[in-house]
């Protein structure tokens, strides 16, 4: 299913635009790509080749559908799977320009986080950046 | 080239005392002040010795832009006009295009535009205001660089600079030497040797953009001194998408806000942060690719398929599956070829792109 999945993504317009090495930025990405949403999905999955490509589709995952609770869910979900790591990493770097609540959740999920690499990018956002801090009940 | 032994017994049959021509690599370092005429024009001398096969010019001034338009050889003749090349879609230099306050043009770029005779050349920059006009009597710095030819092997000294002590983390640090590894294999195979070293460097991990320009980049520069920089930040420009960047095409070896090459490991390292062999691999093709740019290279044709480099063996293609087919195994194509499963190596070089990286004077 996965296998499926990737294939299909390859083929769309949005892993063209990606797989660059000077990729298009998000917005121009949501210009040309119509279900930009489900393909960036397909694109965020750890088995697409090259590794820029999930990258990038999960940095632009969060920037344009950060309000949807549903990619919210995923993107907060991944901070407990050591698979998507790296993905959490870019998104912390780039917490201060994601929307609300997204950016704060997110801080707060990988605070708690099985790898230390995502805590002390975590404690770094709260420390250096305007992110609020969710304070657990 | 001829051997030194050649010219000798060549000097004996004619009676002649031709001076014996020294392929040793060597480069002369020149460093002057210049004011550009009321037009705006700098004249740059070069002098060029009868060793010498190459030079580069590096102009900057503090502020606004600059561009390196003309070159004259001792005769006087023109051997390269930015205006031929104003509408092209070929590229042959970032010299021409006055986006920053460092023009950096190495010449010959191509075999084909050389080889230089002896004599005095020259070298016309301009300095334009923030609209791309000529502003006069303004001051800049120049340096020449003047390379005897290089017989056989040559070498490119490269510095490792890893951001925010990431040299202490094992998994990048693994990772970069082991991709530094198959780096040395790729230039190798072209007759260029890489003589590598590693420092730290005190600065934030989401490392600037060398195109941009950043005096982060001076900074380091000015530390290391020769050679190329390459930085490994966790990300460049907080962007987060960028595999790598090249200071410009070429890029300068002297200090400046755009002395340097910016790689990102985490991009590469993928979703897990974690390197895979085939993402080491890409890591490698991504650091011979930016210093690709750094000593010359263009992408052979760039992703919109509408512009090309401007050497003759470099297929020219203009739609994706022509020139995937054509150039996926080519070290400087625009972006990794990958299936399902794996990526096709990138480490292929025509004679053409070869030409251009011996013929830039970091590589002796």
């Amino acid at each position: 299913m996965i296998l499926v999945a990737v294939s299909l993504a390859l083929a769309g317009p949005a892993y063209d635009l990606l797989k660059v090495r000077d990729a298009v930025g998000c917005d121009a990405l949501g210009e040309a790509v119509p279900a930009l949403r489900d393909e960036l999905l397909s694109l965020a999955a750890p088995e697409v080749l090259p590794s820029a490509v999930p990258m990038r589709a999960a940095l632009c995952l969060a920037q344009r559908f950060g309000d949807d609770p549903s990619v919210r869910a995923i993107l907060i979900g991944w901070t407990q799977e050591p698979a998507h790591v790296g993905q959490v990493m870019l998104l912390l770097a780039n917490a201060e320009g994601l929307r609300d609540p997204l950016a704060a959740e997110l801080v707060a999920a990988a605070l708690h986080s099985n790898d230390q690499r995502l805590r002390a990018r975590a404690k770094r956002v709260t420390l250096q950046t305007s992110v609020p801090v969710l304070v657990a009940p | 080239m001829a051997t030194p032994l050649l010219l000798l017994a060549l000097g004996c049959l004619t009676g002649t005392t031709e001076p014996a021509v020294v392929c040793d690599g060597e480069v002369v370092t020149e460093t002057f002040s210049l004011k550009s005429d009321a037009d705006g024009v700098l004249e740059i001398p070069v002098t060029v010795d009868d060793n010498d096969d190459a030079f580069m010019i590096t102009t900057a001034r503090s502020a606004g832009t600059l561009s390196s338009d003309v070159i004259l050889d001792p005769e006087g003749s023109v051997r390269l006009d930015w205006e031929d090349w104003l509408s092209a879609r070929d590229s042959l230099t970032n010299a021409f295009f006055a986006t920053t306050e460092v023009s950096v043009l190495n010449w010959p770029v191509r075999d084909e535009d050389g080889p230089l005779t002896a004599g005095d050349w020259t070298v016309l920059a301009s300095t334009l205001d923030d609209e791309g006009y000529p502003k006069g009597r303004v001051d800049a710095d120049v340096t020449v660089v003047t390379r005897s030819c290089v017989q056989g092997r040559a070498s490119l000294i490269v510095t490792i600079a890893y951001a925010d002590s990431l040299d202490e983390d094992r998994e990048v640090s693994g990772a970069v030497e082991a991709a530094a590894e198959r780096w040395i294999e790729i230039y190798g195979a072209y007759g260029i040797d890489l003589d590598l070293r590693f420092v730290s460097a005190n600065i934030d991990g989401s490392v600037a953009e060398p195109l941009i320009g950043d005096e982060e980049y001076a900074a380091i520069y000015e530390e290391i001194g020769e050679g190329v920089v390459v930085v490994i930040g966790e990300d460049v420009a907080g962007f987060a998408d960028l595999y790598g960047e090249a200071g410009g095409i070429p890029g300068p070896y002297v200090a400046s806000s755009h002395s340097g090459v910016a790689v990102s490991w985490l991009i590469h390292a993928g979703t897990d942060a974690a390197f895979s062999d085939d993402e080491v691999q890409v890591l490698a093709e991504t650091m011979a690719h930016e210093v690709g740019h750094y000593l010359g290279l263009f992408h052979p044709v760039e992703s919109d398929w509408n512009y090309w480099d401007a050497l003759g063996d470099t297929k020219r293609c203009t739609a994706t599956g022509a020139c995937e087919a054509a150039l996926a195994d080519n070290l400087m194509f625009p972006y990794p070829v990958c299936g399902a499963n794996s990526c096709t190596a990138q480490t292929a070089l025509s004679d053409d792109q070869v030409g251009v990286l011996q013929l830039n004077v970091g590589v002796r």
